[in-house]
């Protein structure tokens, strides 16, 4: 019980420190609203204001408990001091008797199913692995870092800087329990905002119907984003839609507030500001309020960009590669990234409609059946309230392409929700709405949707107050927490631990490098590979010989274009009279593309290839700056099989004869993978029964050099032993 | 807002990325941590997998992960130390093949003496595992395991006996 209390604190803490910041500054503002309206805006403000604090104790490593428990009562004091507590006495009028009966015996049943769950310990497949990996990351470092192994470390982290805070003290669920309070908040902002536009029927439906559903349940009590960023992006809108009304100017300054917020909470919701500006210039046609919105929201985003430009050498890493190239991410990654999040694997897009309502396995969670009905919203094109309210949904859905998860149609659901729920047919909107309650129950979800689609299970009580033990309940529904344990016991502070799947490393202290999570890891993903894959083994010798002549400089490069593949070196080589010339320290490389790889190439290692980091384009070559000329008669380029070998030429000596030479695999791949996963600090593998090279590490250790540390569940924990203790168990 | 894109994207242009680079530490490969002669276990496409093979293995370039066997392919080992030791295989039964022979039964003998037998394999592949009884092996000494079909496919154009696809095996522990 006493966990609970904690991770309450932690929550409270948080929230307190967001509401009383908020007070502050709103109240400052005088902007004239409802009690309701008052306190929401004001946490949401106070949400955005607090983030960035905690980006900047951050950046000057104070992530101390002590700090996170006492900013909040400062702030709290401060505030009553000011005044700032005191709240407006308007209020909207009450809703009716009948309809406040039905939202709270319905509103109740799906509360208690929400809380419990966020209070029972975190087991989200991103809120375990990367979301609350790198909160509990800074919290462990006292501050912010860069963290090249994880590319989502380069995305902007406003909501998980409250994380940070409640995490200090409550640890998981704490952080769950800060984004559940969103789920709370966006309906009641919905029902505010429909209540001033003096709608209060249509905006309870709306706002039920976005509460109840069964992504936005799941969602919003895991520690993700989703439910703040739909939240944070309808404040926008509303405060956009009062502001229309009034045109109070310091409303100009939340809304840019709110706007820069929404960038920080996820990139793709920078989508607001143009939003915001362009709403601001139609009705104004005056560049000044414009300039107001985005100075105000510059504040919220250049933190962000700052942080990435000086980190990732890329101010909106880890996307557009392309346009900022850096070491940490590849562009080819990026490329099959964003295919993979488009497509999920479906085999039409025609099959989203029934995926997001219905079936909800393939794109992780369901929004409940009664959306099928969403065609009927444009009926409220009619009015110019509902032409308003689709006009958002289309632009905060405009991303939705770029990653089809069912979550990620969230931030355009209150819009499309209050769209719907004006129809002109009252009775049976609120039909619908007591359908979708039936049908988003846990158990009606089991009669009609995939078994293993994303979606929460039960009121979960006994594990929300710890009467159930966590450990169990975390092994039950983390398939990876059991082997986080054991990294946890077994791999000393400041040890890495590789592995081609995302573990639960909220779980556990050793930094886990994730195989596709970085450039680094691509790259020992390769070496491993290129041990195992007879298609990536250097097998292929390409000769270009001539006649000996001095040269500076050698370089080889693709003759022809081929979009669909890259090109690699796994060794480039000199020589002169049938003996290479040894590197010398003097010597430089060059690559066209993916340039601090090139080094891959000319390391002598077979296990490392340099791979260019775009596809064949005529020119793009590989080049050895060799100080002062040398004298050369053959260069050597020891390939792997799967690319064709016709398609580089040596440039300069048109007259080379080109031969090509099938040679054996050179022994010894499967430790030079291993020593390049040393060299790069890493010194333990967590391999998965079904991966293709766990039979392999398993048969073959002592090929590898490992030792066997434990197995848990279906995943194995290996040691790579330093050479010196191999030399020694061979004696 | 303008200025401050203007200026986080000119900031992020004067990251010096470097265009040459040093030639890096000169790796020195470890060829001896792979057995150069015949280990506990063989993978068709390692470089030393033919040292295994004592008979009904057909040949190879030496670059397949496979190998197609007769109806008795026949493999030696060695292990270093005795223990508590298993003898694992990976192989197929193509249904092409499988449709002609039926059902197969393989039995796995070790230095001679059956040690298993796995009745009515349907076609496709299988990964079996038995453990080998203790004093069957020792340390050092060439162990002969030969894995015996009961059915082969008779090609109709060379009438070739193929028994099954091999892809690995050992002893492992």
């Amino acid at each position: 019980m006493g966990q609970v209390l904690y991770i309450l604190l932690g929550w409270l803490v948080t929230v307190t420190g967001a509401y009383a910041l908020g007070r502050m500054l709103w109240s400052r503002l005088d902007i004239p609203c409802t009690r309701e309206e008052s306190i929401s805006f004001s946490f949401l403000l106070g949400a955005a204001a607090y983030s960035l604090v905690i980006f900047f104790l951050g950046i000057f490593h104070l992530y101390y408990r002590g700090i996170f428990l006492g900013l909040p009562a400062l702030l709290l004091v401060a505030a009553w001091r000011m005044g700032a507590l005191t709240l407006p006495a308007e209020r909207f009028a009450p809703l009716p008797r009948w309809l406040r009966w039905s939202v709270g015996v319905v509103g109740g049943l799906f509360g208690l199913l929400y809380l419990s769950n966020a209070l029972a310990p975190e087991v989200s497949p991103d809120g375990s692995t990367y979301h609350l990996g790198l909160v509990a990351r800074y919290y462990r470092e006292r501050g912010m870092v860069p963290v090249h192994t994880n590319l989502y470390a380069a995305l902007s982290q406003g909501i998980e800087m409250l994380f940070v805070s409640a995490f200090s003290i409550g640890r998981h669920s704490a952080a769950a329990m800060v984004h559940c309070t969103f789920l709370f908040l966006l309906p009641w902002m919905m029902l505010n905002w429909a209540r001033r536009r003096g709608m209060p029927i249509p905006g309870v439906a709306a706002a039920l119907l976005v509460f109840l559903a069964p992504v936005a349940g799941i969602d919003g009590v895991s520690a993700y984003i989703d439910l703040a960023a739909a939240t944070v992006v309808f404040a926008v809108f509303a405060l956009l839609d009062r502001w229309d009304e009034t045109r109070e100017g310091n409303l100009l300054l939340v809304i840019g507030a709110l706007a820069g917020f929404s960038y920080a909470v996820k990139y793709t919701l920078a989508l607001s500001l143009p939003f915001a500006m362009g709403w601001v210039f139609w009705r104004e046609r005056k560049l000044r309020p414009v300039l107001v919105v985005a100075v105000c929201a510059a504040v919220f985003i250049a933190p962000w960009m700052m942080r990435n430009a000086i980190w990732w050498n890329n101010p909106v890493a880890p996307l557009f590669n392309a346009w900022f190239p850096n070491p940490y991410v590849h562009q080819w990654f990026e490329k099959e990234y964003k295919l993979s999040m488009a497509t999920y694997g479906l085999r039409s897009l025609w099959a989203i409609p029934f995926e997001v309502t219905f079936r909800g396995a393939n794109l992780a969670g369901r929004l409940g059946p009664v959306f099928l009905l969403a065609p009927l919203a444009l009926l409220s094109l009619r009015h110019a309230v509902g032409r308003r309210l689709l006009l958002a949904w289309v632009v905060f859905t405009a991303t939705y392409f770029t990653n089809i998860g069912t979550r990620f149609l969230l931030p355009g659901l209150p819009f499309l929700a209050l769209a719907l729920a004006m129809l002109p047919w009252p009775r049976l909107v609120l039909a619908g709405v007591a359908v979708h309650a039936l049908l988003s129950w846990p158990d009606s979800i089991k009669f009609y949707g995939d078994k293993y689609g994303w979606r929460l299970d039960k009121i979960v009580w006994r594990e929300a107050l710890r009467v159930k033990s966590e450990e169990a309940f975390l092994s039950a529904l983390v398939p990876t927490y059991p082997i986080t344990r054991l990294i946890d016991a077994q791999v000393p502070a400041g040890r890495r631990v590789y592995s081609f799947q995302q573990l639960a490393e909220a779980y556990c202290s050793p930094e886990i490098v994730v195989a596709f999570q970085s450039a680094k890891g691509e790259v020992l993903a390769h070496s491993i590979h290129n041990a195992l894959r007879e298609d990536r083994k250097p097998t292929v010798q390409v000769r270009y010989t001539f006649s000996a002549r001095p040269l500076a400089q050698v370089r080889v490069a693709v003759n022809r274009d081929w979009p669909d593949a890259r090109w690699s070196v796994h060794e480039m080589r000199i020589f002169h009279k049938g003996a290479e010339l040894p590197r010398s320290p003097h010597w430089r490389v060059h690559a066209d593309s993916a340039g601090e790889q090139a080094v891959l190439a000319f390391d002598n290692s077979p296990a490392t290839r340099w791979l260019a980091d775009v596809p064949w384009r005529k020119g793009d070559g590989l080049s050895m700056d060799l100080g002062s000329p040398l004298t050369v008669d053959e260069v050597v380029l020891e390939m792997s099989p799967d690319q064709p070998w016709d398609g580089i030429l040596l440039e300069g000596i048109p007259e080379a004869k080109i031969e090509r030479r099938v040679v054996p695999p050179p022994l010894g791949l499967r430790r030079a993978a291993m020593e390049e996963l040393l060299a790069r600090n890493v010194q333990y593998i967590a391999a998965e029964a079904g991966e293709y090279w766990y039979a392999d590490l398993q048969n073959r250790s002592d090929s590898w050099g490992i030792e066997e540390v434990g197995t848990r569940g279906y995943m194995r924990l290996y040691r790579i032993l330093a050479n010196h203790e191999i030399q020694k168990i061979r004696k | 807002m303008k200025a401050g894109v203007f200026a986080v994207l000119l900031l992020s242009s004067c990251t010096p990325v470097p265009q040459w680079y040093s030639i890096p530490t000169q790796r020195t490969g470890r060829p001896e941590t792979e057995p150069v002669g015949v280990g506990s276990f063989m993978t068709f496409g390692d470089r030393q997998a033919s040292e295994h093979v004592v008979a009904d293995v057909l040949a190879g370039s030496g670059t397949e992960v496979w190998r197609w066997t007769n109806q008795r392919p026949t493999l030696k080992f060695v292990v270093l130390e005795v223990g508590r030791w298993s003898f694992q295989t990976a192989f197929a039964l193509p249904e092409a093949t499988w449709k002609q022979t039926g059902p197969v039964t393989l039995r796995v003998f070790v230095n001679d003496q059956l040690i298993a037998t796995a009745a009515n394999l349907p076609a496709g592949r299988h990964a079996l595992r038995w453990p080998v009884p203790a004093g069957l092996l020792k340390a050092n000494v060439e162990t002969i395991v030969r894995l015996e079909v009961d059915k082969v496919f008779v090609a109709e154009a060379d009438k070739a006996r193929l028994g099954m696809i091999l892809e690995n095996a050992g002893f492992v522990k």
